[in-house]
Order: structure tokens, then sequence, then C-alpha cells
């Protein structure tokens, strides 16, 4: 639990970090997305298999334990139940837990299955980005692979993550969604994140208050960031937030996608197009 | 000594009349309760009425009444050994409640704990998982000088505190998950904390939660509602260095040499 639950927590780390681009030129996000899809296969497929891994033995773990714990507790109640310190969001982990992993179904569904299945919907953000990868080999050289470079400098087209994202969240039932699974993540973290420590053993009366302090700033700080680019997009279809300058406001697919509101994105400028 | 009042109560008590028989909660009125008394004398009043009407006392487990023994198991309102951190039922004083209040009182809920009668529940899980290693197993023939295994005192102070522990059950009747990790982790701690533990260490604490686990107590999720309820204020930090030990217990095991093959 505790392990697989760490292996999870950063793993968030290095998905907000990710996200957080989006706050940025277009060409981040989508330079980043497409140096991760560039790995080797087996690097990438290695650690969506770990991630999933982890996903799996941790919620499998967590029924194993709580059938457990549901029969130790016997097969009459107290009349009267009273709880005196454990937090409300210790006592649902399990709920929380459903919550998030629910969402992470239609998240992967969402952003990775539906993508690389080339769903309709998401067909007009194919090769719809220009990036520009600095130096012979690209970046750690797996941009490289794609072509050679001429001059230091290779630009050439890729998915355009960055729509792609806008897009989705332009949806308020997606938003709204995602809102709904982050406070859950929320909820699981602030007692997750401190909670592994105990379990395993790296925590005593003094580092408690300490880390569970942490957890909660963690917890915080991680939902914050992963809210914080549904929230701008939000705002963003209501209010000229300027934060999001480059986008061309489409509709997305699964909701309103009326003749009207689906204005295809304009091409973007290409400046040199190399062929693998 | 402050002026004496006295109490009116009515006490919802769970009655069953043996292990295997359907329980059912029976309502009494207690009154002219002296605030002075304790918990338990409260019910022995209210037993030798029932005993003069030529009903059925109500069982209930004490021994020591004075918070050493761990006997007085029972949940009043929902919380084992009543409202007040730090004290068993027997240390429990009736000032403690209102006047006309109604007090629920039930056994200690567990699986691993079933109900004997009334709110009599039968730990022998506990003394199991004391057989699978809460000892030394060294003849220690008669008590040796004091001072001849030099111990640091912060170590003496971490047994003692974990000596504490009157083995209640407490811990199990509060927890979510009926988790027997604090009074587990107690007895772990004492003795694996001191010099005389040492040679068992590893053995005793996969032994214990070995016993703990066949029980058929659930499994800690760090609640903290154990260390809420004990009435000796024994802490999570037990817990912590238990899960310490087991870990490091688990991955020597793993790597231990073998040795011989034997047959
Ligand atoms: S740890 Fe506390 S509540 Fe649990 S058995 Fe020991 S004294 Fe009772
Ligand atoms: S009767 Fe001994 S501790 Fe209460």
């Amino acid at each position: 639990m505790a392990v697989t639950g760490l292996v999870l927590v950063l793993f968030l780390l290095v998905h907000v970090v990710g996200n957080l681009q989006m706050f940025q030129d277009p060409s981040h996000i989508n330079t980043y997305a497409h140096l991760l899809h560039s790995l080797p296969p087996v690097c990438l497929w290695g650690f969506r298999a770990f991630i999933l891994l982890c996903f799996v033995v941790h919620f499998g773990i967590a029924i194993k334990l709580k059938i457990e714990n549901l029969n130790a507790r016997g097969p009459e109640g107290y009349l009267t139940k009273s709880t005196r310190y454990a937090a409300w969001s210790a006592r649902m982990m399990v709920i929380s837990g459903i919550i998030v992993l629910l969402f992470v179904f239609g998240h992967i569904i969402h952003f990775t299955i539906l993508k690389e299945a080339g769903a309709d919907c998401l067909a007009q953000f194919k090769d719809a980005a220009t990036i520009t990868a600095f130096g012979d080999h690209g970046l750690f050289g797996y941009l490289g692979t794609h072509g050679p470079a001429e001059g230091g400098a290779i630009t050439y087209k890729v998915f355009d993550v960055y729509g792609m994202v806008y897009a989705g969240f332009s949806c308020p039932w997606i938003a709204g969604a995602y809102v709904i699974a982050m406070l859950a993540l929320l909820s699981h973290l602030s007692h997750g994140a401190h909670s592994m420590f105990q379990s395993i053993g790296w925590r005593n009366e003094t580092l408690r208050p300490i880390l569970r302090g942490v957890a909660v700033v963690y917890a915080v700080v991680v939902c914050g960031g992963l809210l914080a680019v549904p929230a701008a997009i939000q705002l963003d279809q209501h209010v000229d937030t300027g934060l999001f300058p480059t986008v061309h406001k489409t509709a997305c697919c699964a909701c309103d996608a009326t003749p009207e509101n689906n204005v295809p994105a304009t091409e973007p400028e290409v400046i040199v197009t190399i062929q693998q | 000594m402050s002026e004496e009042k006295t109490l009116s109560l009515t006490l919802k008590v769970w009655r069953q009349s043996k292990a295997d028989a359907k329980g059912h909660f029976e309502t009494y009125k207690v009154s002219n309760v002296s605030t002075g008394s304790s918990f338990l004398e409260m019910l022995d009043i209210l037993n030798e009425d029932l005993v003069a009407q030529g009903k059925e006392p109500i069982a209930f487990d004490h021994d020591c009444r004075e918070g050493i023994c761990g006997m007085c198991s029972m949940t009043i309102n929902g919380m084992p050994h009543g409202p007040l951190p730090g004290v068993t039922t027997c240390q429990l004083h009736m000032r403690n409640f209102r006047d006309g209040e109604t007090i629920t009182i039930e056994p200690w809920r567990a699986k691993p704990f079933p109900v004997i009668k009334d709110l009599i529940v039968d730990r022998t899980a506990f003394d199991k998982i004391i057989q699978a290693g809460g000892f030394v197993s060294v003849r220690t023939g008669s008590a040796i000088d004091a001072n001849i295994i030099p111990i640091a005192k912060e170590t003496a102070d971490l047994a003692m505190d974990a000596a504490e522990c009157i083995g209640c059950g407490a811990c199990v009747a509060a927890c979510k998950n009926a988790s027997a990790m604090l009074f587990v982790s107690s007895k772990v701690t004492q003795l694996n904390t001191l010099p005389q533990g040492q040679p068992e260490k590893d053995r005793r604490v996969l032994a214990m939660v070995k016993a703990m686990d066949d029980a058929g107590f659930g499994n800690c999720s760090n609640l903290g509602e154990c260390q809420a309820v004990c009435p000796k204020g024994q802490t999570l930090d037990f817990i912590a260095k238990m899960n310490r030990d087991y870990a490091v217990a688990s991955i020597k095991k793993l790597f231990k040499s073998r040795g011989k093959s034997r047959k």
C-alpha cells in the first residue's frame, strides 16, 4: 500500500509539472509531449506498465484490506458511534480512492486511448502544431530520430497537445468532473501522503505532526496545480484572461458539437516539414 | 471536596444471555447515583436492585478497580472506557455525566472478541498473540544484580512506556478496522527495545504479527482512534516502531543465510 502509494505520489508531482506547461508557450507542452512519445517504446510502455501495475496493486491490496477490516469488525455494530481522532479524509480513503480511480479511467480514455486510436474528435489536433528542436540530436537525442538536422534546428509538425487540452477543458462537463476528482484526490493525498511513512515505520511522535502538515501542503499544491489548468481554461471561456493567447477557441466533441460551434482549427503556419 | 450531588440516569445496556444467544438492548433507570461513585459502582448499585427484583444482574468484567488489570471492558456512549481520556472504566467517575443523561453501554465489538455474556467478551485472542512472542526465552533464575546489564535511560523509559499497556483491548474496540496494532506494538516495543529482548527481536515481531492476523484482527490504516481511547496513553509511535522492526525482520528473513540444508 505504502510503496505503491509512494510511486503514485511521486508520479503525480511529475504530472503536475508537465501540466503547468500549459501556461507557457504551446511549444513547451507540445515538445514535452512529443519527447515523451518519442522515447524508445520499451521506456514509454515500460513506464506506463509500471504505473498501471502500481495502480492495480494499490487498488487490489486496498480492496483486500477493506474486506478483512469489515470482517474483523464483526457482525454486530455499535449502537452509538463516536470518532475521536480519525480524520474524515482518513476514513474516506476507499471512497475517495474509487472516485480517483474512475476519474483515471476516464482521463486515460479521453487523453490517451482516444488519441492513440485516432478518434475523430481529436483528429484535428494531429500534426497541428509545430515545434523546434535545437541541436543535432534534439532533446536527449530522441527528437533527433525524426530526421536530419539542418543548421542545428529542426522544425516539424507534431500532435497539438496544447490545443487538445484546451478544447477538452473548455467543456464544462469535463472540467467539472475534473474538479470533483481533484477534490477526492486532495482528500486521498492528505491522508495517504503521510500515512505511508507510518506504514513503513519512518515516523515517530515528533515527525507525525510535521509529516501530516507536509502531506496537506503537498496535496494542496498538487491538486491546486492540477486544477489550475481546467480552472484557467474555464475562466478563459468567459473572459479573456490572456493566458492562452495562441489558442483557437473550439468546441469539444463530447458535448456541444453543433455545426456552428465546430469551427475547425485553422492550419497553423508550417515553417519546415520534415518527413520521417 | 466539592459538594456531592446525585444523578438520575437512563441506561441502555446490551444484554446477551450467552455466547450464541441473540442480544438486545434493555433500558434501566437509576437514580440517587453519587457523582463520587465510579462507573462500575453505579452498575453494582443497579445490579443489587436487579437481584432484589429477582432479575438477572448485568454481567461485566472487572478485577483490580484501580486501572491496572485491564478487565473492565465496556463501550460507553460509543467510546471504549467512556468519555474521559486516559482512564479505564473503573476509574471513570459519575461526575463526568450529566443529570438525566441517557448512557448506552455496549461490549467491545470485534470479531476476535466474541461476547460471552452481556458486557463480557472473550479476549483469548490477545493471549494467543502473547504466546506467539511476548516473552524472552532465557532462564532468568533468581533476580540478578541491578545494572549488571547496562541499559540507557532513554531505552529503559521507552520500554517502560510501552509496558504500560494493560491489554484491555480498548484499542481494538475503538478501531474502525478492529485492528490490534496498538496492543501488539506496545508488547513488541517493550521487549524489542531492551537488551534482553534482542536475540529474539526479529522472530518475535514476525510471530506476533502473524498471530494477530491469524486471530482475525483488522489492518491498521493509521486512523489513530486507538491512541485516542487508550487508557494508558499508548501512541502510534509504537506502531511505527513495530512496522519498522517488521520491515527489517522481513528483509533479513529473505536474505538470511541458510547454512547447511537440513533434512
Ligand atoms: S494499547 Fe491501550 S487500549 Fe490497547 S490494550 Fe493496551 S492499554 Fe488497552
Ligand atoms: S478493573 Fe482493573 S483496570 Fe478496571
